[in-house]
């Protein structure tokens, strides 16, 4: 008889416990839930596919003024790519002398500059050069001259190897100007579309056919 | 424990299953809204879609392509059977719905522990 009692008691001080851990488990379940469908909005929420965890372990891809680094333009000017805040931006990275996709990519900016004018007022168009510090300010303002395009708008960016390595490395480009001693050039296009607050909301990669649909997806992005 | 906590296991492990699934969610939203819109994916503009890996990014070890390649298609496989069974579910509640509002589950409400006249 004297044992009821005694497990009496220890089932009374062993039930708060368990109801703790319940509660405890029921907080991690809502816990999950919630972080499930920020997850889930996070990632379909921008009108492009964001990857989460790509983002959040990659701050830098995801925000283009926090690249560090040092540039020239087509001016003569050091810039640095936080300059450019309180713009959007439409990046691109070329060959300077490129004969093939490059002249391509030149042309739908162009194109989307005539088809957008109010886009120069407020936007930016940067174009990287894979060429590192080979290329002088004069070459690159030949190069804008090559697609007839100038003004304040246009920004033609080359660096020192290491630092383009490290912003091509960032959105996956890759890129050879030589491969066993012959000229060719290689790389991947892109387009990468930031907000002014250099939130990049938007890349493209490949060139696309339609260019009505391909304008209207970065005037969305912006 | 679980019988009498089902509310509870079931909750996390929806949780879990969710959480490992929700960023694939991406690529099948994507995907059927082009579709709706009658446009074609293209594929070789994509880095990563689907548990399609693509090829090895610029400085990618061997070791972070496999990882990303299995991260991948396990981030893939879970959207498609999470949202399998969310889809299974909801048919599941609407035909179990239909049931309940013709009353189909009152007949066992009365009839329990009622015996019939033979």
């Amino acid at each position: 008889m004297t044992g009821v009692p005694q497990v009496q008691s220890m089932g009374d001080t062993m039930q708060p416990a368990k109801t703790t851990r319940l509660w405890i488990l029921r907080g991690i379940a809502v816990s999950l839930m919630a972080a499930t469908a920020y997850i889930a909005w996070y990632s379909m929420s921008a009108g492009r596919p964001r990857d989460f965890w790509q983002d959040k372990l990659q701050p830098l891809r995801a925000n283009m003024l926090q690249f560090d680094g040092t540039f020239v333009d087509q001016n003569g000017q050091q810039v640095r790519l936080s300059d450019f805040s309180d713009r959007n931006t439409i990046s691109t990275f070329v060959f300077k002398d490129c004969g093939m996709s490059c002249p391509l990519i030149m042309n739908d900016l162009r194109l989307f500059q005539n088809d957008t004018p109010e886009f120069t007022k407020e936007g930016l168009f940067l174009v990287f050069t894979f060429e590192d510090h080979r290329a002088r300010p004069q070459d690159l303002k030949d190069f804008l001259g090559k697609y007839r395009v100038a003004g304040d708008h246009w920004r033609v960016l080359t660096t020192d190897a290491a630092t383009l390595k490290r912003l091509a490395d960032l959105y996956s480009l890759q890129y050879n100007k030589t491969v066993d001693g012959k000229l060719v050039y290689a790389h991947s296009n892109v387009f990468i579309v930031a907000d002014r607050k250099g939130r990049v909301t938007r890349e493209f990669r490949g060139l696309e056919n339609n260019k009505a649909r391909f304008f209207d997806e970065v005037k969305k992005s912006l | 424990m679980i019988r009498r906590n089902k509310g509870t296991f079931i909750a996390i492990l929806i949780g879990l299953w969710g959480l490992s699934a929700a960023n694939g969610i991406k690529d099948f939203y994507f995907e059927m809204r082009a579709k709706t819109r009658g446009e074609i994916i293209s594929y070789s503009s994509l880095q990563e879609f689907c548990g399609w890996t693509g090829e090895k990014k610029p400085g990618e070890t061997e070791f972070d392509y496999g990882m990303r390649r299995a991260r991948n298609m396990f981030s893939a496989l879970m959207a498609m059977s999470f949202m399998s069974v969310l889809f299974f579910g909801s048919v599941i509640g609407v035909i179990f719905g239909a049931f309940w509002l013709a009353g189909g589950f009152k007949d066992e409400e009365d009839d329990g522990g009622v015996k019939k006249p033979a």
